[in-house]
């Protein structure tokens, strides 16, 4: 673990960031950015290729546009690329373009969706190309809503709109995976940065290809990354939020690391719903690190200002686009307009998510939807439109796994808790993260039940903090004598190996077979 | 600094957990890979999920057609959701044609007051054909037909009944290969089906890699982790500065 730097040493690294780079150091930048390549530790570049065949892998299992919510993900692509503009919530020409709709209805690939008897129409694809052929430009028409996805921000949208337009395969199933590969890139991406956050919380190098290997084998995050999703760019951004995070609060505030915070931060929120957790998370982030380095209060003010003006800006560029294009809905789209909220209600919601009713407490409004669901069956299973599962013994042992992985993580909390104690920082930016997340996420479905939504909580949602979850095994892991520590950390890579064969395997078999 | 043999040993350490437990565990998965199942050629109508449609053939004679419906070369089993509403129990044939293609299969008896799948064997094409299947109610009762009237779970293909047509409605129809098959024995197949909706940017020759690597992901795992321990015990040789004694 790596010794705190002094509050007077992070000061001075405050001053001494102040200076520019020459042009000459700009001038190095490739030269320095190839030898940072050529130097990629072997085990993360493993890693790196197992992430990217693992995104290939479900990219080719999964039929086109049956991933989850994947046709209005690519449908929103479509109007971005054909208007200029996102489609619209409530209203609009059409739900999707006439091209989707071909090949949807001619692959078999709608349809099929919860039948697990039906397969997509194989034989069917040079027919169906032959259909969008002679139907050209007409059926690229601007489908610019109702859509569900149009609450959500732009960003990830705009990344595979210019994948859309770029990719040198014009034909509509080279267009959709080529948005796919691009999607993956952004897994790959993710499994770097959480390489680095071990690297920066852990002095133990065994621990990075343990944190990087939790995400890199994760079949869920895997399944999504292979498919057109903003999902896998805001699990990216939070990964980076997470290490820019870790670097601020430990290194000190700089210029720099307080700008890639609070840009980063920015773009989560602007890529989903979901994100807005960031804005606060960096805010809070930024706050420690401006308490532990007591900077000058210009610089402070500077500092502290820049972020909040960005987080800000953030916040009402993703509630401005929210507004434009999905009316009254709130979070950035990831529920319905707030309204009916008890406090109350709320918290009784929140403790029989994971605890037994107290006889003071009403019945949960949760719709028997709790803990066990989110964070058992569908984190591990329920992958794509919750078609691929596991047996029921599997969960419960999986159950059983993650009570004693909390226990040892507690243990281990406790055992070093001077330790621990010592990097506060960290473990507050590590909590923050996951408490943010799961508030925002509560919020949000408490929300969307109210308002006769349903529960919209499901275990991708807890992807933009899976790096934490390899942070704690590695923590456990790294906790105990070496001799004891590395064994546990082989264990958990070939568990985490084993699940993502197996839902492979079970896509393939739904899928392909 | 601790003995080169230490490192050693813990850097075969971190290799055999890996393995060991991946080899302990993926038993269950290898077997799955190798039980017999059922190998679907195509679908081209669906069960019901919420609303279905119950298409009745009321006497000898009476024939539900479903057209286009692909035979691949190796279709050879039919399998649909039929019910005889009474007694005495009744035969059903499926008829398959197309481009010079013709193969019929008649079914046992079916039971009275009993809904369950019919499954047939016929003679397979050899060759990709495009046609219509039928199934005939040989008699003596009436036969319903179970399928569906959802539009979300309607495919392209067209029902008719006895030469009327029948829109928005299907019975479900599901084709098969002869036999029982391995997972791991049409590997090729499912490779080559995999490269199909791709758009020719994941083509069969880089899936196989890419299988190759996903499924022998715990041996590429054991090497990566196996090689940091080995790294970060002969190195700095042992402990970290945070690590516990």
């Amino acid at each position: 673990m790596a010794t705190r730097p002094t509050t007077s040493a992070l000061r001075a690294r405050v001053v001494g960031a102040r200076g520019s780079r020459s042009a000459a150091t700009v001038r190095e930048l490739p030269r320095r950015a190839w030898r940072r390549v050529r130097s990629t530790p072997p085990a993360l570049a493993v890693l790196l290729v197992l992430a990217a065949a693992n995104g290939i892998a479900w990219a080719a299992v999964t039929p086109p546009i049956h991933g989850p919510d994947e046709l209005t993900h690519v449908a929103y692509v479509q109007a971005l690329v054909e208007t200029g503009d996102g489609p619209l919530r409530d209203s609009g020409t059409a739900q999707y373009s006439r091209e989707l709709e071909i090949i949807g209805q001619g692959l078999n690939v709608l349809p099929i969706v919860q039948h697990f008897e039906g397969r997509p129409a194989w034989h069917r694809v040079d027919e169906v190309e032959a259909q969008l052929e002679r139907e050209g430009a007409a059926a690229r028409n601007a489908a610019t809503g109702p859509n569900a996805a149009a609450a959500n921000p732009p960003v990830y949208y705009l990344y595979a709109a210019a994948v859309w337009e770029l990719t040198p395969d014009r034909s509509l199933l080279g267009r959709l995976m080529s948005v796919r590969l691009a999607t993956i890139a952004l897994f790959v991406v993710t499994v770097g940065l959480a390489w680095l956050v071990a690297a920066e919380l852990f002095s133990a190098a065994w621990a990075r290809p343990l944190v990087a290997g939790v995400v890199a084998l994760n079949p869920k995050l895997a399944s999504i990354a292979g498919n057109v999703n903003p999902d896998a760019m805001l699990v990216l951004l939070s990964t980076a939020v997470l290490l820019a995070a870790l670097r601020l609060v430990q290194r000190g505030p700089t210029p720099g690391r307080v700008a890639a915070l609070a840009v980063l931060a920015l773009l989560g929120v602007l890529t989903h719903g979901r994100g807005y957790f960031l804005a606060p998370l960096a805010g809070a982030v930024v706050a420690i690190a401006l308490w532990r380095a007591r900077p000058p209060r210009r610089t402070a003010l500077v500092l502290g200002g820049a972020a909040a003006a960005t987080l800000a800006l953030a916040l009402v560029l993703g509630a401005a686009w929210t507004r434009s294009h999905a009316g009254g809905a709130a979070f950035g789209g990831a529920a319905p307009a707030a309204g009916s909220f008890v406090p109350r209600e709320f918290l009784s919601y929140v403790w029989q998510f994971y605890f037994p009713r107290f006889a003071f407490l009403d019945a949960s409004v949760g719709q028997g939807y709790g803990y066990r669901e989110l964070f058992v069956t569908r984190f591990f299973g329920g992958a794509v439109n919750l078609e691929i599962d596991l047996p029921n013994k599997a969960y419960d042992a999986i159950q059983v796994g993650a009570w004693l992985g909390l226990l040892a993580v507690w243990t281990a909390l406790a055992a070093r808790w001077r330790d621990v104690a010592r990097r506060w920082p960290a473990l507050a930016v590590c909590a923050l993260m996951f408490l943010g997340m799961m508030a925002l996420l509560h919020l949000v479905s408490y929300t969307s039940i109210k308002a006769g939504g349903g529960v919209v909580i499901t275990g991708r949602y807890l992807l933009p903090c899976i790096a934490l979850m390899g942070v704690a095994i590695a923590f456990v892991a790294t906790s105990l004598p070496r001799w004891l520590g590395v064994p546990l950390a082989g264990a958990a890579l070939a568990l985490a190996s084993l699940h993502s064969i197996v839902l492979l395997g079970l896509a393939a078999e739904r899928f392909l077979a | 600094m601790p003995s080169r043999r230490a490192a050693v040993a813990l850097t075969v350490l971190a290799a055999v957990s890996v393995l060991a437990v991946a080899a302990w565990h993926g038993r269950g998965t290898w077997n799955h890979a190798r039980e017999l199942r059922d190998a679907t050629t195509a679908s081209p109508t669906l069960s019901a999920l919420f609303s279905r449609a119950v298409v009745r053939l009321g006497g000898r004679g009476d024939v539900a057609c479903l057209e286009p419906v692909t035979f691949y070369a190796d279709t050879a089993r039919a399998r649909f959701r039929a019910r005889a509403p009474r007694g005495p129990a009744p035969r059903v044939t499926v008829e398959a044609s197309g481009g010079g293609y013709r193969a019929s299969a008649t079914s046992a008896r079916l039971p009275p007051e009993t809904e369950g799948l019919v499954d047939l064997e016929f003679a397979p094409p050899g060759r990709e054909v495009t046609g219509r299947m039928c199934v005939r109610n040989r008699g003596p009762a009436p036969v319903q037909l179970i399928g569906t009237y959802e539009s979300r779970s309607l495919t392209d293909v067209r029902l008719s009944v006895n030469g009327r047509p029948r829109p928005n409605e299907q019975v479900e129809l599901i084709l098969l290969e002869r036999g029982r098959h391995s997972l791991r024995s049409r590997r090729g197949e499912l490779i080559a089906r995999a490269a199909s909706l791709t758009g020719g940017l994941a083509p069969e020759w880089l899936l196989w890699p890419v299988a190759l690597l996903v499924f022998g992901s715990p041996l590429l795992v054991a090497a990566a982790f196996a090689l940091s321990v080995w790294r970060a015990s002969s190195a700095r040789g042992g402990r970290g500065p945070g690590e516990p004694r």
